[in-house]
């Protein structure tokens, strides 16, 4: 092989050495904005302790996107993480919260089926340094109730069937969730009729107007 | 400014549009330069005789993964903003098992088969036909496979998370492992080349 | 002596993964998403399909998660293949490299060749469908991003091929 071509190839390397090695020092890429803006109510600092709270719908948001520094922790029993968990959720126990590494940039969202164990789990991660620490409101139930399942009306309808579909959700329409609904007739006699209808999967548009990402 | 220009622009405009004619004309063009338009030389990494396969992969992505942590360390790119293909651990497993299978038989893949067709390979036209054939069959199929085409579903998971390490950290080790790996390549390479010399003589 | 201009010689293949890095870069940054080439051939399926049997994709979440609003060539990755083939042909253009033929083994017929080729693409098919992408999305993509998913299909694929080209390895000598 000829000299330029070894120069070159020691040159590329060396570079990606220097690169890498500086990238380990340095350790995280910059934060993304979108923690930061995240509407969480009054957005003060946690210092008096109180629970700060992300709804199921914001949390699919920052899944779907990607959002690199999310942590997603189940605090419930194994069985309970085995039957069904929000995605990309890991099992933990308190014990696994206190050996969570409280880097900058990163964002805890836990979950449990009960309020008080949540609370405590916020309370301890802020305790520990972390700056983002949220509960997810409502827990699973919230997650299966308003992303797998989730009603769909008004102007966010498209927005969050997008986004329940790329759950795997199932989004629906109706004002009731596959309850029965009443109608009078004429005559006065009642009909009971089963209204839980299941939009059909048509390309829907997310928050910015343009249809879901598709893969590769 | 900063980057990825405004989601707005990202899908069906005519902006994201020329974005994606060009990078596509990039993509082909250093495919066709490394000769992985060739399923000859393709093939060569499977026969360990030509590497070259896994020099310009990883050369690329070390490339890429280290300008996005540094772009994004320097505020040019809202890295929340970048699309990370989500994990869905079995079907990516399988999945990949069955394609590196068509990937030996075929002697190329997707991208590459479109880069031998626009050459003038038959071949190329073939694998790209049939490549549209299997998308269209499998994905008929998909509604009674359903349950297992979406276990796994992890999100956009990465392995900096997953393994619970600072990302500049892993990717150093990326890096060394793939110089490593080049170092190893080179090796083999000359290793090859030798053992079949000397049968021939 | 022949008229012909010999054909120059392929770049180096670091040199050539650099530069195709620094294009992967580019779409991250100007786009916000990564490469791919199976995505496109969805949406030709998709598309294919609903000219035939609109039925069927709307009742297929993944024909009609590929079936753009606007047609094939306002899909995104349709129009990066197109440019694709276009790359591809220019680079092989200046560099003597254009050729109608076959390319096989020396001992491969033609008929054998073809046949593997299309054996071959019907299962990158099936396997792109399932892992949600291919080499350039998943692999070269996913791989970049660090996803975890397209690092288990990179296992998986190679360990796969290395092990059919064994069987094969008869074919291309």
């Amino acid at each position: 092989m000829n000299a330029p071509m070894i120069t070159i190839r020691r040159t590329l390397a060396a570079a990606a050495t220097a690169l890498a090695v500086s990238a380990a020092i340095v350790g995280v890429p910059a934060a993304p904005a979108r923690m930061a803006s995240a509407d969480v109510g009054d957005g003060e600092r946690v210092d008096a302790f109180v629970a700060r709270t992300v709804d199921a719908l914001q949390l699919a948001a920052w899944i779907r996107e990607g959002a690199r520094e999310l942590r997603v922790l189940d605090l419930r029993n194994r069985s309970a993480y085995e039957t069904s968990h929000v995605p990309s959720a890991e099992p933990a126990d308190f014990a696994r919260l206190d050996s969570l590494a409280s880097r900058e940039n990163t964002t805890v969202v836990v979950y449990s089926d009960d309020d008080v164990r949540d609370a405590q789990a916020s309370a301890n991660l802020a305790a520990r340094g972390h700056r983002h620490a949220y509960v997810l409101s409502g827990g699973m139930d919230a997650w299966m109730d308003d992303v797998m399942a989730p009603v769909l009306r008004g102007d966010s309808a498209d927005y969050v069937a997008a986004l329940s579909r790329y759950f795997g959700g199932a989004p629906r329409t109706g004002d009731a969730r596959g309850q029965q609904t009443t109608t009078l007739r004429a005559n006065g006699a009642r009909d009971r009729e089963s209204k839980s209808s299941v939009e059909p999967a048509t390309a829907a548009t997310d928050e910015f107007g343009e249809t879901p990402r598709r893969g590769c | 400014m900063s980057a990825p220009l405004p989601l707005s622009l990202a899908t069906g405009s005519a902006g994201a549009l020329a974005v994606a004619f060009g990078v596509g004309i990039g993509f082909g063009w250093w495919l066709e330069r490394a000769g992985l338009g060739s399923a000859p030389k393709l093939m060569g990494q499977f026969h360990l005789t030509d590497l070259t396969v896994f020099k310009v992969m990883f050369s690329a992505i070390v490339t890429a993964m280290l300008g996005l942590f540094w772009l994004a360390r320097f505020g040019i790119v809202d890295l929340s903003r970048v699309y990370v293909p989500e994990t869905f651990v079995l079907p990516q497993i399988v999945g990949g098992m069955v394609f590196g299978a068509g990937m030996a038989l075929a002697g190329l893949c997707p991208g590459t088969s479109c880069v031998a067709a626009a050459t003038g390979r038959g071949d190329g036209l073939v694998v790209a036909g049939g490549f549209f054939a299997g998308v269209l069959v499998t994905a008929l199929a998909l509604p009674t496979m359903a349950r297992f085409y979406g276990s796994g579903a992890r999100g956009s998971l990465t392995l900096d998370a997953v393994l619970d390490v600072e990302t500049g950290s892993l990717i150093l080790v990326v890096v060394a492992a793939a110089l490593a790996g080049f170092l190893v390549a080179e090796h083999v390479e000359q290793w090859k080349a030798r053992r079949l010399a000397e049968v021939e003589r | 002596m022949s008229a012909r201009v010999a054909s120059r010689a392929y770049a180096d293949p670091y040199v050539a993964g650099v530069g195709l890095g620094l294009v992967l870069l580019a779409s991250f940054v100007l786009a916000g998403r990564g490469l791919g080439a199976s995505g496109a051939f969805a949406a030709a399926a998709a598309t294919s399909v609903h000219a035939v049997a609109p039925g069927a994709v709307t009742g297929n979440a993944y024909l009609t998660e590929h079936l753009g609003a606007g047609g094939p060539l306002r899909d995104w990755l349709v129009v990066e293949i197109l440019g694709v083939l276009v790359g591809g042909f220019v680079s092989a253009a200046l560099a003597g490299r254009l050729a109608l033929r076959v390319e096989r083994g020396a001992h491969a017929t033609i008929r054998q060749r073809l046949g593997a080729a299309l054996a071959g693409g019907v299962l990158m098919g099936g396997g792109a469908v399932l892992a949600r992408g291919c080499t350039s999305g998943q692999a070269l993509t996913g791989g970049a991003l660090l996803s975890v998913g397209a690092w288990l299909f990179i296992g998986g694929a190679f360990a796969m091929a290395y092990l059919v080209a064994l069987a094969t390895r008869r074919s291309w000598t």
